[in-house]
């Protein structure tokens, strides 16, 4: 147990960093894929900057073993002795050579899935969603043969180009269009939750002409946070088995979250999200990314502290005794 | 110039969104003109908007290449967009003003906007700080009054009335009278001054003077009474009633401090982003003629540079309708 935030190796609340070989089913398993490309860099410095931040939480309740409660939903938590939460470091990336990253997250991902692990792959920039829905897809395949998988995109932008000028098919704005090319999605079951601003037509008609569903920042202040989180889940589960989520931090307003690298204006605020976050919680999720973070561009660090309480809040249900 | 539909980097000079510099010469009805004014010499505290215009042409070039291409959609609006037309943008660089002579630089101003408006173009102009604002919109005046034989409204956009008359260090060329130069000089009529998103502290004087001549403020807590819609779409009724065109000026101190840090006088209880756009989106659907934004101060926001970002967004959203609108 560290004593202070800012003491001993950062990992994801501060917990044991392991090997993938210690990786047991029912485990929360955190990972980083320091991988970026593209525009304002510092995205490889993310998976750092979120597992720093995360420690803020986790020293609360180091110093609360009768639990802690969250006042906005009511709920106690309470940390178990089997806390049910590693971090097996970053994996393997490969900055020149993309399909080696590629194959170097997405083993490493299928490896924690197939020991049973929930996987939470921390980027690194967008492109680092492919890789590890890849890997989680694969090692599914293996696992349950005829699973098919539903999709949830928390994103300011859609990232469904098939292919993006000079940077060709594998970047952060193909992602999306490359997991649903996967065997085992579901194109149907795509849902894309607070997309913003100018998004290309070609890529809004091919979401809808699959029956995948579009949530724009609009229509979350419309309809309500909580109401877009249930529905955004039911229409990802519907007739399939697991949901695959993957979560850009740039879903939050540059107002809110300046630390990445394609800034939304006029996005949704991060207590918005927060409101979606937990009705999607109940959903199974089988595995999700977290990407778009880089602490470089923000010295005031909200939005690796943001994207690092966004994450304890998802996994809750997972790692926490909650009353 | 580029011709790769998302450039790797921004080589050649920076221009706004890449998009091809040009002269007044070049404009034509229907175009729009970017132009800045490197000043901020009239602004009492945190100078630096000088830098306004370069940093939101330089951020703007990242959406250079979603406008390369001509089938955009605004998501939350549904408006198509396109960069088909794009070329009927051009940016003619800055204006001259000269630091230490206000009156030279005001005649300067004046003169520039009065030619860039004569062509018939939509002039956009990247300040520089809010006292700008006033030579500008009287060109503007001048041009339409040339052209149309009509009159412009003024609406404004700012956490502040601006409606003081002069400084006792800064004298007359002072960004806090730029409203009150402008209802002055007789170009505008009182009854078209429209001030929308006041909030904080405003000088009694300045408050019984809106009172005195009917003049048309909203303040802050009006929008989040009655609703940013309702608010906008009667401030702009007000200010375009009987007049040929609005000049629209924003001044970045109208956002809330929390949101966008890149302003000389952040206030804190200021407009969101997404009322910002949405005001913009309302705007230019009436009579907005023209735009200038102003005290955007870039070197307060040297690492996260997201208060240039929103600068460039808003000068896309305002051509939305127009040279950026799907053909």
């Amino acid at each position: 147990m560290q004593d202070y935030a800012h003491t001993s190796a950062p990992t994801f609340m501060g917990v044991p960093l392991v090997g993938l070989s210690d990786v047991q089913a029912g485990m929360t398993v955190i990972s980083g894929a320091p991988h970026s490309l593209r525009d304002r860099f510092g995205e490889r410095y993310g998976p750092r900057g979120i597992r720093h931040h995360s420690l803020n939480v986790s020293q609360k309740f180091d110093r609360a073993p009768e639990g802690l409660i969250d006042v906005t939903t009511g709920h106690t938590l309470i940390r178990p002795d089997d806390f049910p939460l590693v971090d097996v470091g970053d994996f393997n990336s490969y900055p020149s050579d993309v399909m080696k990253a590629t194959e170097g997250i997405a083993g490493g991902v299928s490896e924690v899935v197939m020991r049973g692990g929930f996987s939470v792959c921390l980027g690194g920039d967008h492109y680092v969603g492919y890789p590890s829905c890849l890997g989680y897809t694969r090692a599914l395949g293996r696992l349950r043969p005829n699973a098919r998988v539903g999709y949830i995109h928390i994103d300011g932008h859609l990232d469904f180009a098939d292919s993006y000028g000079p940077y060709g098919k594998y970047m952060n704005g193909t992602n999306a269009r490359r997991i649903s090319e996967l065997d085992a999605m579901e194109p149907a079951n795509m849902v894309f939750i607070g997309i913003q601003g100018p998004c290309y037509l070609d890529q809004v008609e091919l979401i809808r002409r699959y029956g995948g569903t579009i949530f724009t920042s609009e229509d979350v202040e419309e309809m309500g946070p909580e109401t877009v989180g249930y529905r955004a889940g039911e229409l990802a589960m519907r007739g399939c088995d697991t949901i695959y989520m993957s979560f850009d931090i740039d879903v939050i307003d540059a107002g809110f979250s300046d630390g990445t690298g394609s800034v939304t204006m006029g996005a949704m605020t991060a207590s918005t999200l927060f409101r979606i976050l937990g009705p999607l919680s109940q959903f199974p999720i089988g595995s999700m990314d977290l990407v778009e973070t880089s602490p470089p561009l923000d010295p005031s660090s909200r939005t690796p502290r943001f994207a690092a309480e966004a994450l304890i809040k998802l996994i809750t249900p997972k790692i926490f005794e909650v009353y | 110039m580029t011709t790769q539909s998302a450039p790797v980097s921004t080589p050649g000079i920076t221009t706004f969104m890449d998009l091809p510099r040009g002269d007044i010469e070049h404009l034509r009805e229907g175009m729009v003109a970017i132009c800045g004014v490197s000043y901020d010499l009239s602004c009492t505290s945190r100078i630096g908007s000088r830098f306004g215009g370069r940093a939101i042409r330089d951020s703007a070039s990242y959406y250079a290449g979603a406008f390369s291409r001509n089938d955009l959609v605004e998501i939350t609006t549904g408006d198509r967009m396109s960069g088909a037309r794009r070329s009927q943008i051009l940016d003619l660089g800055d204006f001259n003003a000269y630091p230490l002579d206000w009156p030279r630089t005001e005649k300067e101003l004046r003169r520039s906007l009065y030619e860039v408006a004569s062509t018939g173009a939509t002039p956009v102009v990247l300040g520089g700080d809010h006292f700008i604002s006033y030579p500008l919109c009287l060109g503007y005046a001048d041009a339409v009054r040339e052209r149309s034989g009509g009159s412009v409204g003024y609406i404004q956009l700012s956490s502040r009335l601006d409606l003081g008359t002069s400084d006792p260090v800064w004298g007359d060329a002072w960004r806090g009278a730029t409203a009150r130069r402008i209802l002055d000089s007789g170009s505008v009529s009182p009854k078209n001054m429209v001030w929308v998103g006041v909030n904080g502290y405003v000088r009694r004087e300045e408050w019984d003077y809106t009172r005195e001549n009917e003049l048309s403020v909203f303040t802050l807590a009006d929008i989040r009474q009655r609703g940013l819609q309702s608010v906008v779409e009667e401030a702009m009724a007000i200010a375009g009633e009987g007049c040929e065109s609005v000049y629209v000026s924003i001044d970045f101190d109208v956002m809330d401090g929390g949101i966008v840090a890149a302003t000389a006088d952040p206030c804190f209880d200021g407009m969101t982003n997404v009322e910002l756009l949405k005001a913009v989106d309302i705007l230019r659907r009436k009579k907005a003629g023209a735009l200038d934004l102003v005290g955007m101060n870039p070197t307060i926001n040297m690492v996260s540079a997201t208060g240039q970002r929103l600068g460039a967004w808003i000068v896309i959203r305002f051509l939305a309708g127009e040279a950026l609108a799907y053909p």
